[in-house]
């Protein structure tokens, strides 16, 4: 994280294990290359390691947008109280669904600047979802916001086991943002900054902008 | 500068198995089929609870192994998470399934450290440590590459390591490897089952 100076070694591997993966290497006789794991598992540590690079400027950037806004399977999970809700619930609204867990440090390091994030602009428009994976739900999730002074964000627990298994493939924190008509429109994994003044200006113009608005009269 | 490094050392899990499988039907399973490869045999490393532990104390289970570390730095995989889901989702047949967590990083996650981490996943899931060249041999044994930055001025320090679960059947011979970038717990539950019921 202090440390800007990792970013050449850092590459280099992620270079080489990109190359790795990617190529059948010639070096290999084909017929013997018959399974080349390289590609999936050295490209997801790859992935793990770029993530790593430039931490802090990459916590602090804007969310970058899909050229296309993406379908997002249904999923289902539990609210607080322990009854079951989903992402149709939301439509109408611009959501930042953050999935994440008690035991992974990066998701409570970013969880207070997720609460800030609904303070400053959840309401009607917009509400932050944060997404507990924890195995034991809200019994997990209430002690924690508790401790943390986690006060404005609602303990959602993904108690349908959806969350894991539709949307987070390699890791968590993961976080989307959802426009009005429930699909994906930015994804980010990793920690961020959710509280810093360009993020919170990036989601602030999305909610303005027309092109997210919902058509007038129009169901969302 | 080298010094200043985070990460210097190769950090991707780089796995090239090779056998000639000519003529072999395409596999049914939706994991990537490494019944062939000569390593990954076997193990000596001990529970959270101090108890000794090899794969013939998971005779008649299906194990499913993942090495990690407790102190994600950046992102947590979800591993853990999924075994735990394909455990639920085999309903009777989940207690065929044990879940094992090997760290990589023994110095801090200690017995306690495991204990508590694993059982946040499923009771049932056993964290498994070694002193660190143990680690180190067992690492390199099965094609996993991970590294640790010294970073002795700073309170942590980073571990990164690739994400794929090894997957034994009950006899236990290695045959899977699942790899975490389009993992479901649905494809795994099948590819289990396949596996329980050979």
């Amino acid at each position: 994280m202090k440390d800007t100076g990792t970013g050449a070694p850092d590459t280099a591997a992620v270079g080489t294990a990109h190359a790795a993966g990617a190529t059948p290497a010639p070096a290999i006789p084909r017929r013997k290359a018959l399974l080349v794991l390289a590609g999936v598992v050295g490209l997801a540590a790859a992935w793990q390691l770029r993530n790593r690079m430039a931490a802090a400027d990459r916590e602090a950037a804007p969310l970058v947008l899909h050229p296309r806004p993406r379908e997002l399977p249904p999923l289902r999970f539990a609210d607080g109280t322990g009854t079951a809700t989903n992402l149709s619930a939301f439509r109408g609204r611009v959501v930042l669904l953050n999935v994440w867990a008690t035991w992974c440090p990066p998701c409570v390091k970013e969880m207070p600047t997720l609460d800030r994030l609904q303070a400053a602009l959840g309401g009607p428009e917009f509400e932050v979802v944060a997404l507990s994976i924890d195995e034991a739900g809200a019994a997990a999730v209430q002690p924690f916001f508790a401790r943390l002074g986690i006060a404005h964000l609602h303990p959602y627990v993904d108690t349908f086991g959806e969350s894991s298994s539709n949307l987070v493939a390699a890791g968590i924190p993961l976080t989307l943002l959802i426009d009005r008509d429930g699909r994906e429109i930015a994804r980010k994994l990793g920690p961020a900054e959710w509280d810093q003044p360009a993020m919170v200006q990036s989601i602030r113009e999305h909610l303005r902008s027309p092109a997210a608005a919902p058509a007038q009269g129009a169901g969302a | 500068m080298m010094t200043k490094s985070l990460l210097v050392a190769a950090l991707s899990l780089v796995l090239v198995a090779c056998g000639e499988r000519a003529g072999a039907p395409p596999s049914t399973f939706n994991a990537t089929d490494i019944s062939s490869v000569e390593w990954g045999r076997d193990f000596q490393l001990l529970d959270h609870h101090g108890n000794r532990r090899s794969l013939a104390d998971f005779n008649g289970k299906v194990v499913m192994l993942f090495f990690g570390f407790t102190h994600c730095p950046d992102i947590c995989p979800t591993a853990l998470t999924d075994i735990a889901g394909v455990v639920e989702k085999l309903g009777d047949d989940g207690s065929r399934v044990q879940g094992l967590f090997v760290t990589v990083d023994p110095k801090r996650d200690t017995p306690p450290v495991l204990a508590r981490y694993v059982s946040e996943f499923h009771p049932s899931f056993l964290g498994l440590h070694a002193d660190e060249l143990t680690i180190a041999a067992l690492a390199k044994e099965f094609k996993f590459f991970y590294g640790m930055s010294p970073a002795p001025a700073e309170e942590g320090y980073d571990v990164s390591h690739g994400s794929a679960i090894y997957v034994y059947d009950p006899q236990g011979h290695l045959r899977l490897l699942i790899d975490n970038t389009d993992r479901t717990v649905d494809a795994m539950v099948a590819d289990v089952r396949l596996l329980l019921n050979e």
